[in-house]
């Protein structure tokens, strides 16, 4: 993990690059076990999107926030 | 938005793309290459049987491209492409959505039944360098909602009346 901290992150990055992978290095794993096996266990079609492909015109400003 | 800015988004993704590969490798004991999505994976995917929707990843990455935080994810095995998505974060960084996930179609892919976690939790990491308080997917399949309730995910309905999954990330 330091070899990849310091490849990814060396000193010449910016405070708001280092500051990210940071934040990645802490990040716990996001599923725990179950959660994991509840998708893993899926076996349909693996997808999640507008059907028809469509883009929001401005994708920028599309947020919902 | 400047260069300096694609710049550093472009180090934050190749950061994400180490850890990531690193993350599956002790979550599940694959070695998975992560990766941007290339054209060349574009082109596999265009090549998939049986697809649920007829997406041209062309286009989707076209018009992602220009957006510089956005979420760009494809996970592969040996050369072979077993998923891909596309998304972006919120403008005030409240979520990073995954707009357009689509696994590989093929049954005996190489991350069959893994390939969903596995690029959930690449959303999440992503999520969790930019600050981001929740992941969501926009426009779930109607077959895996009741899965992402069972991972933790709640369901509602958006502005423009979009149905979308979302989860907290960890430490909100």
């Amino acid at each position: 993990m330091a070899a990849v901290l310091e490849r990814t992150a060396p000193p010449q990055a910016t405070a708001f690059v280092r500051d990210a992978v940071a934040r990645m290095q802490a990040a716990p794993r996001f599923f725990n076990q179950e959660e994991w096996n509840a998708l893993a266990s899926y076996e349909g079609p693996v997808v999640s999107g507008d059907p028809e492909g469509r883009i929001p015109e401005n994708l920028e400003a599309d947020d919902n926030e | 938005m400047t260069k300096a800015k694609h710049d550093e988004y472009d180090d934050i993704r190749q950061a994400f793309y180490e850890f990531l590969h690193l993350r599956i490798l002790h979550l599940t004991g694959f070695v998975v290459e992560v990766s941007a999505v290339e054209y060349s994976l574009v082109e596999q995917a265009m090549d998939w049987r049986n697809r649920r929707y007829p997406w041209d990843w062309f286009e989707i990455k076209r018009k992602f491209r220009n957006i510089p935080a956005r979420f760009e994810l494809a996970v592969s095995v040996n050369g072979e492409l077993c998923g891909l998505v596309m998304g972006k974060p919120s403008r005030g960084r409240r979520h990073v959505s995954a707009y357009f996930l689509e696994g590989n179609s093929d049954p005996s892919h190489p991350l069959k039944g893994q390939v969903l976690p596995i690029l959930l939790e690449g959303l999440a990491l992503y999520g969790e360098a930019l600050s981001c308080s929740y992941i969501r997917l926009i426009q779930p399949v109607d077959g895996l909602i009741s899965r992402y309730e069972q991972a933790g995910f709640t369901v509602a309905t958006d502005k423009i009346h979009r149905i979308y999954c979302e989860k907290p990330l960890k430490r909100s």
